[in-house]
């Protein structure tokens, strides 16, 4: 595990990965397209609208697992001082909030003409909405406590704490009524979406999947050479 | 061509939704790579400033994080 | 500084963490469980027939809209239907527009009043969709082969399952 936690060596692996990632990214997202707008049917209660189920379920499923990358960064840093988690935990928070606020507008856009409303209180709806105002306070937290020591332990428990939203989340719709639907796809017995659809689906699901890892490490990069930029400047001003 | 934008009436709904989300994620993804870009151009200037701590592109492990 | 000593400081951390952790997650699942009425969005028909909610208080209704149920009052603006969980139905009454997926056994919630008569008088009515995504033709095939178990079943009222919402059209890997 540690191997990686030389950033330099962190920096030339993930230089290594990305183009490769990259690429996918692009491939995966270009066939999911087409077979969602050329290569998909309609639903047979849903019609069209069922196209941004395709949108809609990977941002959902890319919230939660930013989130979950992002928890588990921060355990990491707390309890092991792994030298790379911080940075890793930061970079994922903006990734996922794009993600929650795609799955939110995209779920309202689907709701209005489906269930007849853009927005309910439910416990589904209602948990998402929490994700993102987690993500977003994760964010400012970090500018606002000036030492980043003390900024990156506050997050790390900022993150831990916000966890327990996640599993809600996910079992929302089974605990309480809710107007929002139960899973389709990662659900006991496997899942109830016709493979006609289900292809598209995995298809969109990769794609996210990758452009969240292409970011991930871009921005972790960037993180990594702010900290070797003050690093610099401070040993500059020693010298003078 | 004019059903296929239509969407079985939908397109108002479909099409926004797809707008909105591929937006979203080209506008992270160019902030995040400028980002990038500019810290390493600043941190190419600072180097060739001080060529002496240049350490091969040895990222330091010390202390500070973020 | 010794090596066991830094382990043993990480392993306090790790207890530290997985502890906080667990205790957070009690206290959230009693919290929840104690927040259980206003965190469910709508009863069933047999929740409302047994809590005996006063009348005249907004509460949502929800449910399967009950096959051959449906029809227009004379009137020409309120449209009439039962909601029903297989156990217990509601008659509803509501004027306004329904949504586009609003059609006999599939899941309906909808915000209104019980009247004295038992009849729910909803200004809202919202469709519920189940979580089953196929081709028309398939869907078409299915019913034809028999192997149909009934649209909606996405809904779950109270304790008692209907019996036709026992099916799940459920698509195997591949």
């Amino acid at each position: 595990m540690h191997k990686f936690a030389n950033p330099a060596r962190f920096i030339r692996l993930s230089d290594l990965l990305l183009p490769w990632l990259m690429a996918v990214t692009v491939i995966l997202l270009t066939g999911g397209l087409y077979m969602v707008f050329f290569a998909s049917p309609d639903d047979y209660q849903q019609g069209a609208t069922v196209r941004i189920m395709y949108v809609h379920v990977p941002a959902a499923y890319m919230a939660m697992l930013g989130y979950s990358v992002m928890a588990v960064a921060s355990a990491s840093s707390l309890i092991w001082k792994h030298p790379l988690a911080d940075q890793i935990a930061r970079a994922a928070a903006p990734i996922g909030a794009a993600f929650t606020l795609i799955a939110l507008i995209t779920g309202s856009l689907w709701g209005r003409p489906m269930w007849g409303t853009w927005w309910v209180w439910d416990a589904r709806l209602t948990s998402v909405l929490i994700l993102l105002f987690l993500y977003l306070g994760y964010m400012a937290l970090w500018e606002a406590i000036e030492d980043p020591i003390k900024a990156a332990k506050a997050c790390a428990i900022l993150a831990l704490v916000g966890f327990v939203n996640v599993p809600i989340i996910k079992f929302s719709v089974d605990w309480w009524n809710t107007l929002h639907q139960p899973a389709s796809l990662f659900k006991m017995g496997g899942s109830s979406i016709h493979p006609e659809m289900l292809w598209p689906l995995l298809l969109m699901i990769g794609a996210f999947k990758a452009y969240f890892f292409v970011i991930l490490l871009w921005r972790v990069k960037t993180l990594l050479i702010g900290r070797k930029i003050r690093a610099l400047r401070m040993a500059q001003l020693g010298d003078n | 061509m004019e059903t296929f934008f239509a969407m079985g009436g939908y397109g108002v709904y479909i099409w926004p939704a797809y707008a909105v989300s591929l937006g979203l994620l080209l506008v992270l993804a160019w902030q995040s790579w400028r980002r990038m870009r500019q810290g390493q151009r600043l941190l190419e200037k600072l180097e060739a400033q001080n060529p002496r701590r240049r350490r091969g592109g040895h990222v330091t492990t010390s202390g500070d994080v973020g | 500084m010794s090596l066991s000593s830094v382990s043993a400081r990480k392993r306090r951390r790790l207890y530290m963490v997985v502890g906080g952790l667990a205790v957070l997650g009690v206290a959230v699942a009693l919290v929840l469980t104690a927040l259980e009425e206003n965190i469910v969005f709508f009863y069933g028909p047999s929740e409302v027939k047994e809590k005996q909610l006063p009348m005249g208080q907004r509460f949502r209704l929800g449910g399967l809209v009950e096959d051959g149920s449906y029809k227009m009052l004379p009137d020409g603006i309120t449209h009439a239907f039962a909601i029903t969980d297989g156990a217990e139905a509601v008659q509803v009454y509501y004027k306004g527009l329904l949504p586009d997926l609003f059609r006999e056994g599939q899941g309906v919630v909808t915000e209104g009043t019980l009247r004295p008569d038992e009849v729910f008088m909803a200004t809202e009515v919202l469709a519920k969709h189940d979580e089953n995504y196929m081709p028309k033709e398939v869907a078409e095939a299915l019913k034809k082969a028999g192997t149909w178990q009934g649209d909606g079943h996405g809904v779950s009222g109270s304790g008692d399952t209907p019996e036709k919402g026992e099916g799940e059209a459920v698509f195997k890997g591949q």
